[in-house]
């Protein structure tokens, strides 16, 4: 069935079914925060669904973690040869994905995807195999909270862009859960025998939900954003909008888009070792830093006016969408509240 | 805690080069047994030490780190130990507050006439070590999976 | 309006009038209630900008190495270095006293103008005082907070959502400011040495096991380094390659190498002013380790940073009876143990 209804009570029985045949990761508590954690199957403890954490309006750290881990073995080495690291088989599901994290996947599909760049064909192995053994269950936002944007950056909180399944907390406790993908689809199938149809109330009320949820979530002033980023390149306003930013890098570390990487090696000492990839920042002085001492981003204000113009002005070019989702973590999550919502408003503003 | 009498530590031994590298010397030419477990770092003076290397060392694995200067007033550039003993003191203190064995970092002064002092030494070390087992806890698995 | 934010006001006003100061750095409101936040003012018309409440929590003093850092070798024709006015509370304070003991930023380059502090709030403790709802508004009024979260406003009392590192503050009073703002300070409290001993309390495997816990949730963004003014170093040990003491990425190990060493790079340095607990987008404990590093400092050595910039740092000088019984000596008699 396209649409299924899950009873109210029962989440952790299909989490727990799920685990049967995938890995399961959801939100769960993790000192003080919630992140993306396994609930049920490989990795999970065995009563790992108990730790689920539903209530928080987002993750502090996004789901690209699950297909874009902070490090990632690439091969071993031991003198002279080299191990490729073993394709992750086991299938996975993320559980609980905001739309604003199911749309930043369309984006990283584009980024490691592939793709053709004139005569070479680029694709990420890596990220593609867990991308592929992965099933993405969204979970719409029935409270969008002030600091979320999508509806400003083509996203929606009840969106399918990205997702497999979207979800829906109905007003009876139940899930409304709604196949988007032939993946998705197969899933439910999988399970079908924990589902009800929807009665045609519970549909409305789905759309009333979506309705009220979209016209919660705060509008930014970020049309044309682009052309007035481009304009605004050399403008004092950077100098306005960012001095007091620490070069801390947490923004990109939370966000749900940004994807620069380091590659590194590990050895252990005895000729053997380790190929890693794990996340970098732009915001990092290192991150321009040339062999020669050169830095052609000295400054925070450049590596910050960098990151905005990532978002809004180049990724449109390279990949044809804005690459900033909305989902306000960074502004959540800056030590000195920067907000970007603020600056993509102010591009171009008359002073 | 291991009473495996076939587990041999790895220390690994920072040793000033006036002082303690000396009567490590003078232990050796001399003759005197000690157990085979330290791996020597030769630095000039306990005052070179930072805590990065005994940390990293816990990292790369070892089970036990030892370092060794002058005597407090013997120090070859005169206040280096002196300063080092500060260090030390805090390098120590926190480390066990974070839960790491006492026994498995040591600090000690052995001066370049002391090899029978040396030995002995190395000899304690190694058997508090031993006791407690290869270092686990610290240690960075090159592995993998995360 | 506060009295307190009407004279911040005026003095800043009047130092760019006086031409004493050429930026002022200080903090207005935030874009999501109820935080402040840093604010750059360059004229006199921005100080009504200014604010001073319960939220003014960063530690501004973080941006001064940044200021002053010089770019290359002195050559004798450089420009006279930029004066910055700054609004400090206690511990901010001390933090620029550490920096200018290390020749980071030069004193009379900086004019402080000092607010007495009555301790700062704890977002996260007011987001569970009102059930996790987010926060739309927050009213300081007297001793408690009219908070507005969801459809309810409720009543906090201060004391009941201030941040641990307030609670636990020594030197709420910026000594040495150019110009003091007439507030009133919190009372002086235990250091964190309660939560020290606490920890110090639990078994060893205990210890460890929490340790490595909170490490694992270590994200190496270094945000907590950022946020922290004493460190200042062009490129920190944990980024460099030659050596590369440190892997990329996650790793727990690498982690607690990071945090251990970083710790131990302040000591004597470290004003306790939580600005990288604030700063770590994955709340990890911090508290327990900086306040023991810097309670060693205090009674191994005697010393506290931030009030004297003559005094030697610890680490760079010694008494001749330093305490050394954790020296190992090998011909000692067993003690009994």
């Amino acid at each position: 069935m396209k649409e299924a209804i899950l009873s109210k009570g029962r989440l952790e029985e299909f989490l727990g079914a799920m685990g049967n045949t995938a890995a399961v990761y959801a939100p769960v508590e993790s000192g003080q925060n919630i992140v993306f954690g396994a609930v049920s199957g490989p990795g999970a403890a065995s009563d790992g669904v108990r730790s689920l954490r539903l209530g928080a309006s987002n993750t502090r750290l996004s789901v690209k973690g699950l297909f874009f881990p902070q490090r990632e073995p690439l091969f071993s080495f031991r003198d002279d040869a080299v191990k490729a690291v073993a394709e992750p088989k086991a299938p996975l599901v993320a559980f609980g994905v905001r739309p604003c994290d199911a749309m930043a996947l369309t984006f990283l599909d584009k980024v490691f995807g592939p793709a053709r760049v004139g005569s070479l064909k680029h694709e990420d192995p890596y990220y593609l195999a867990r991308r592929g053994a992965g099933t993405v269950i969204s979970l719409g936002c029935n409270k969008p909270c002030s600091t979320c944007f999508c509806t400003s950056v083509g996203g929606h909180p009840f969106g399918i862009a990205g997702t497999d399944v979207l979800a829906t907390e109905l007003p009876d406790g139940s899930l409304l859960l709604e196949a988007v993908t032939e993946k998705g689809q197969a899933l439910l199938d999988r399970h079908a025998g924990l589902f009800s149809a929807p009665s045609s109330a519970q549909l409305d009320d789905k759309g009333r939900i979506s309705r009220a949820a979209e016209a919660a979530v705060r509008p930014v002033h970020a049309a044309d954003a682009k052309a007035r980023a481009d304009a605004a390149f050399d403008s004092a306003v950077w100098e306005a909008l960012t001095s007091s930013c620490l070069g801390c890098g947490a923004c990109t570390f939370v966000c749900p888009t940004c994807h620069c990487f380091d590659i590194s090696d590990e050895t252990g000492g005895n000729g053997e070792g380790v190929r890693l990839r794990s996340w970098d920042s732009c915001q990092y002085p290192l991150f321009t830093a040339h062999a020669s001492g050169h830095n052609p981003r000295p400054a925070r204000r450049q590596r910050m006016r960098q990151r905005v113009m990532h978002k809004f002005s180049y990724t449109p070019e390279t990949a044809g969408m804005v690459s900033c989702m909305g989902c306000g973590r960074c502004v959540a999550v800056c030590p000195v509240n920067l907000d970007i919502r603020e600056i993509v408003a102010a591009l171009g503003a008359k002073p | 805690m291991s009473t495996d009498e076939s587990f041999r530590p790895k220390i690994v031994a920072f040793l000033c080069n006036w002082c303690s590298y000396a009567g490590a010397d003078l232990a050796g030419v001399s003759r005197m047994q000690y157990p085979p477990s330290i791996r020597v770092i030769r630095v000039p003076c306990s005052g070179r030490m930072n805590p990065l290397y005994v940390v990293k060392a816990l990292q790369n694995g070892v089970d036990g780190v030892l370092v060794s200067g002058c005597h407090p007033g013997d120090c070859h550039y005169l206040s280096g130990n002196l300063v080092a003993r500060r260090k030390f003191a805090l390098v120590k203190s926190m480390l066990e507050f974070a839960g790491v064995e006492p026994e498995r970092v040591q600090f000690s002064w052995v001066s370049a006439s002391e090899g029978g002092r040396f030995s002995s030494l190395i000899t304690k070390v190694t058997e508090d070590v031993r006791k407690l087992g290869p270092q686990q806890a610290f240690k960075k698995e090159i592995a993998l999976h995360e | 309006m506060n009295d307190i934010t009407r004279e911040i006001r005026s003095a800043v006003a009047g130092l760019f009038e006086e031409k004493r100061i050429d930026r002022f750095i200080g903090h207005e409101k935030g874009s999501v209630p109820p935080r402040s936040r840093p604010a750059f003012l360059s004229r006199a018309e921005d100080a009504e900008r200014l604010v001073w409440d319960g939220f003014c929590s960063n530690n501004l003093a973080v941006y001064l190495p940044e200021i002053y850092r010089r770019q290359g070798p002195k050559k004798g024709n450089e420009p006279p270095l930029p004066r910055t006015g700054l609004l400090l509370k206690g511990c901010d304070m001390r933090s620029l006293i550490a920096l200018a003991k290390e020749r980071q930023v030069p004193r009379e380059n900086v004019v402080v103008v000092g607010v007495p502090c009555a301790g700062m709030v704890s977002l996260r403790k007011l987001s569970a005082a009102v059930g996790g709802e987010e926060i739309l508004d927050a009213m300081e009024e007297g001793d408690g907070l009219r908070v507005t979260a969801g459809v309810r406003t409720v009543t906090v009392r201060r004391e009941d959502v201030l941040e641990d590192s307030c609670l636990s503050c020594r030197h709420p009073v910026p000594e040495g400011a150019d110009v003091t703002i007439k507030a009133k300070a919190r009372p002086a409290g235990d250091g964190g040495d309660a939560v020290v001993a606490a920890f110090a309390a639990l078994a060893r495997t205990e210890r460890w096991a929490a340790f490595r816990v909170e490490m694992s949730r270590c994200i190496r963004c270094y945000a907590c380094r950022q946020a922290c003014p004493t460190c200042y170093c062009k490129v920190c040990f944990a980024e460099d390659n030659n050596p590369g003491w440190l892997g990329g990425g996650s790793e727990v190990t690498d982690a607690m190498l990071f945090h251990l060493i970083r710790i131990y790079h302040q000591a004597g340095r470290c004003v306790e002013c939580d600005a990288c607990v604030r700063a770590c987008p994955m709340g990890i404990d911090l508290r327990t380790f900086t306040r023991k590093m810097a309670a060693d400092v205090r009674q191994m050595f005697g010393f506290t940073p931030g009030f004297d910039i003559k005094e030697k740092p610890p680490l760079c000088t010694f008494r001749e009876d330093d305490g050394q019984a954790f020296i190992t000596d090998p011909d000692a008699k067993e003690r009994s143990s």
